[in-house]
């Protein structure tokens, strides 16, 4: 069965094909803002901790 | 100094320079006319006058486009060498004078350009206009100020990050599309006499108009930035 | 200077996943009126059913522009007298760009499924899907122009951008709209879509504009995030801390 038949049998696929986009899209750039979210907060945690070793040695 | 003395000051030096150098109109020109030679060669047009009328429109604003962005980059980076950028930056002199100085100087650069490019565009492809041609004296200044305005102002903006050649056309095309849209699809109306160019030119004027504004209000921001 | 945490309070946290918990219920009821309660659409049949998720996404794609010019005027405004509020407005700014950017991609893609069964072909110059071309070209080039300029200059560059960005959109609108007219006409406003397929259409728009605003605090939250850290660094390196010279395997020495 070649493709242009498949989506003349199955309109349905094209929708779910569509709505899957729009939540892989959606949640994905959800998923990396939260990644990035950890990261940028560990790399925060240990700027502090070297203030204060800083702020000792001084 | 008046405000006007300050552009002309400007325009004069880069008039000058360019004309002691002559780097960027030769390089333009030539850059013009192999991109028209190549498209010529592509399609060859000759064979097909009527597809010739259809798409030469296209051809030589896309050769323009692309020769001016060569020379673009040029006359901004001219000006980092031994920190001229940064006494300008220091100047009292308007800032926006300074870009709309070199922004004239650019159009003359690229209108020069035309006039050489504009017959041997039409040789080469073999034209004959439909429309009224006298129109395109209206259309061509027109469209190359809304190139050559928006591209000097992207150029400065551009000149101080990493990739400047990449940069410049990566931000002046997509916001120079709808003036792209505009004078290609009144050059294609002068030449094929199917429909008025008017429209086209009414908003080839509105952006010309709106975008110089922007331009000279915004470039302080961009020329005083570290 | 003494740099606050950038960790939300316990209610901020608490608010966002009771938020999170309301969105999944509406776009699970938006999802069960779209692909089981409305009925077939008469001449396109069950493709008709994209046009849920596709028009609540494609028209939310048009608000975080005016965010993003908004953000980015106020960067202008500020950056000289208030540097805290600059840093906000231009956090805004890259926020409200890439939740443009993810939806016209959205409404693209979409639209292209869509235009594939019914009109035979994946991509058409018409006036809609040019100008949403456009629109995703510019907030590309706004993003990339963020990412390859240096520290300093980065945000007013992109702030002048933008503004040259949304000055850009109303022209590009309506020189497409001379050039090319195709695309079916708005579909909510012209009284030609059935009452039946209404409650489809809102409850997904409800639950797409509550899940994109939660995305674009989280995103503001992150960018001021990683302002903190470029501050934090600036400072360690001005007191010549050692600890600036080894940062994380994966984070930037600042937010682009």
């Amino acid at each position: 069965m070649d493709i242009e038949e498949f989506a003349r049998l199955h309109p349905i696929a094209y929708v779910h094909l569509a709505y899957a986009v729009v939540w892989g899209l959606q949640f994905g750039y959800a998923a990396w803002i939260a990644v990035q979210w950890r990261r940028a907060g560990r790399e925060e945690r240990r700027l502090k901790l070297s203030e204060t070793k800083g702020t000792n040695l001084i | 100094m008046t405000y006007l003395g300050h552009l002309l000051a400007h325009l004069r030096k880069d008039l000058r320079l360019e004309w002691r150098a002559r780097d960027s109109v030769n390089g333009m020109l030539f850059f013009a006319l192999l991109v028209v030679v190549v498209f010529a060669l592509a399609f060859d047009p000759t064979a097909y006058p009527t597809i010739a009328r259809q798409i030469s429109g296209g051809l030589l604003w896309v050769g323009l486009l692309f020769a001016s962005m060569t020379a673009l980059n040029q006359s901004w980076s001219r000006e980092l060498r031994n920190g001229v950028l940064d006494a300008h930056r220091l100047a009292a002199a308007p800032a926006s004078a300074f870009f709309a100085g070199k922004a004239l100087a650019n159009f003359l650069f690229v209108t020069a350009v035309e006039v050489v490019l504009a017959p041997v565009f039409a040789v080469l492809y073999n034209l004959h206009p439909l429309g009224r041609t006298s129109v395109l004296l209206v259309i061509l200044p027109l469209g190359t100020w809304a190139l050559v305005g928006n591209g000097t102002f992207f150029a400065a903006l551009s000149l101080r990050t990493r990739n400047r050649e990449l940069l410049l056309p990566l931000v002046l095309l997509p916001i120079s599309a709808p003036a792209l849209l505009a004078m290609i699809q009144a050059t294609t109306a002068v030449l094929t006499g199917e429909s008025e160019p008017g429209l086209w030119i009414n908003l080839l004027i509105a952006y010309d108009i709106v975008f110089t504004t922007l331009c000279v209000l915004l470039f302080d921001f961009v020329l005083r930035e570290d | 200077m003494q740099t606050s945490s950038s960790t939300p309070s316990k209610n901020t946290q608490l608010f966002a996943g009771l938020w999170l918990l309301a969105t999944l219920a509406v776009l699970a009821v938006g999802y069960r009126q779209a692909i089981f309660v409305a009925p077939a659409e008469a001449t396109m049949g069950d493709v008709f059913r994209i046009f849920f998720y596709h028009v609540p996404n494609a028209s939310l794609a048009l608000v975080p522009p005016y965010i993003n010019l908004l953000g980015s005027i106020g960067y202008l405004y500020w950056r000289g007298k208030n540097p805290d509020r600059a840093a906000k407005s231009d956090a805004l700014a890259i926020a409200a760009a890439e939740i443009t950017l993810m939806l016209t991609t959205i409404g693209l893609v979409t639209g292209m499924l869509w235009a594939r069964p019914i009109w035979g072909i994946w991509w058409t110059f018409d006036e809609r899907l040019t100008t949403y071309l456009l629109l995703w070209l510019l907030y590309v080039s706004y993003i990339l122009l963020r990412r390859l300029s240096s520290s300093g200059q980065a945000y007013t560059l992109a702030a002048v951008v933008s503004i040259f960005a949304a000055v850009d959109v109303p022209i590009t609108f309506m020189s497409i709209r001379w050039w090319r007219t195709q695309h079916p006409g708005p579909v909510l406003t012209s009284g030609k879509v059935d009452h039946s397929m209404l409650p489809a259409v809102f409850w997904n728009l409800a639950g797409w504009a509550m899940f994109s605003l939660l995305t674009l605090s989280f995103r503001y939250l992150l960018e001021r995030r990683r302002q903190r850290i470029a501050v934090a660094q600036a400072e360690a390196f001005l007191t010549d801390d050692p600890a600036v010279f080894a940062p994380a395997a994966g984070v930037p020495l600042r937010g682009y």
